[in-house]
């Protein structure tokens, strides 16, 4: 037989439990809460893509219908578009070299030494090389003024003398010019 | 045995509403998580819709603006086109394409060699070995692009003013599939101008 009995005990148990419950219950009415509100702005969400999804179906009829009456046109278009755009890349890579050498000649001829052009190199990146040859030396110093003037050198990206040659019993002096020319429409 | 005190307590007004709002929730999250998965769906299907008509509206737009100006030439300006950049290549239209730029610039292929190193599988290579008068050997030189009635270009050139009997000249001849578009062209920005159909047509001159 019992002596004393804590009449604490039960209730202790009671009170943990109702503060979990109080918990719990807050716990599921937040969750509800913010679900319903989760919910809704998943709704509102779904019919404005539902909305624009249909807009773009229009559109996409519209577009379609539009291509479908020029579909002709179409073929040809791109067609023309493909081949037309690589014919301008191929001709890009193009040095165009005889337009660059009469440009050349164009450059020189102030000095009168458009005939003594011996050599003439270019590539796709108007990188130039060129030689000309002069029989005396005073005509060799004469070309190499010109080629320091103001509007000379205007039309070169860079321009140095790469070498200065005689040739002996010929009496030709030989000047090599390396360098880039300004680029040119064609 | 669970106690049948026990079991009623589970009954219990203040057990059975959360217990209620557990359920609701549950309930909640399962049509909250559907919901999402078919917004994410539709989210889905319209970016691929936007894709579809963003090229939808390039095409739209380049019939647009192109349509006026080419719509009565332009099956001649592909047939120039397609005859400077064939859409195959064959060995007997590069030996035609050589005979041709032969006849019309007076000058004589002596040989030809193809550079292998420099061949891709749109462009052919070859290193020619041309002789001719110093006239015809430099209208060669200013007229090459188009005579042979294919597009010939030329990457590098050395002429010396001395022996300008025989030159030694690299071209390229290129073909290309209509089917494959030029990687570094955006369709959308094309718009065909009146220097371009000039230019096709000064081209069609000099075939």
């Amino acid at each position: 037989m019992k002596k004393r009995i804590n009449l604490f005990s039960q209730r202790n148990e009671n009170q943990t439990a109702q503060k979990y419950l109080q918990y719990g219950k807050r716990t599921t009415y937040w969750v509800l809460l913010f679900g319903v509100l989760f919910l809704m702005a998943l709704f509102g969400t779904y019919f404005w893509f539902n909305r624009y999804l249909s807009e773009l179906k229009n559109k996409k009829d519209t577009y379609n219908r539009y291509i479908l009456t020029n579909k002709e046109f179409n073929q040809e278009i791109k067609h023309f578009v493909n081949k037309f755009s690589l014919l301008k890349t191929y001709l890009a890579s193009d040095a165009a070299g005889y337009a660059y050498y009469k440009h050349l000649k164009s450059i020189i001829k102030p000095s009168g030494a458009v005939d003594t052009i011996d050599s003439f190199t270019i590539n796709n990146l108007q990188v130039v090389s060129f030689s000309l040859s002069v029989p005396s030396y005073d005509e060799a110093l004469r070309i190499l003024d010109f080629f320091e003037q103001k509007e000379v050198l205007e039309q070169f990206d860079s321009l140095v003398l790469e070498s200065f040659d005689i040739t002996e019993n010929s009496n030709s002096y030989t000047m090599s010019f390396n360098g880039k020319l300004k680029h040119i429409e064609k | 045995m669970v106690p049948i005190n026990k079991i009623k307590a589970l009954f219990n007004k203040r057990y059975l509403s959360v217990g209620l709002f557990i359920g609701l929730d549950i309930v909640f999250l399962v049509f909250v998580s559907y919901l999402g998965y078919k917004v994410y769906g539709i989210y889905q299907e319209t970016r691929s819709f936007e894709q579809e008509i963003d090229q939808l509206k390039t095409t739209s737009l380049l019939i647009k603006n192109n349509k006026n100006l080419l719509q009565d030439n332009i099956s001649s300006y592909n047939d120039i086109l397609d005859a400077l950049i064939p859409d195959g290549e064959t060995y007997f239209q590069v030996i035609s394409a050589l005979e041709q730029l032969e006849a019309r610039n007076g000058v004589r292929i002596n040989s030809y060699s193809i550079n292998l190193s420099e061949t891709t599988e749109e462009k052919m290579s070859l290193s020619l070995t041309i002789s001719g008068p110093q006239n015809t050997i430099e209208s060669l030189l200013d007229n090459y692009h188009y005579s042979s009635g294919r597009l010939i270009t030329n990457e590098e050139i050395t002429y010396s003013m001395g022996n300008t009997e025989t030159i030694s000249f690299a071209i390229n001849v290129f073909h290309s599939s209509s089917d494959q578009p030029n990687p570094e062209s955006d369709v959308a920005e094309i718009i065909i101008a009146n220097e371009d159909i000039e230019f096709i047509q000064s081209i069609q001159e000099k075939l």
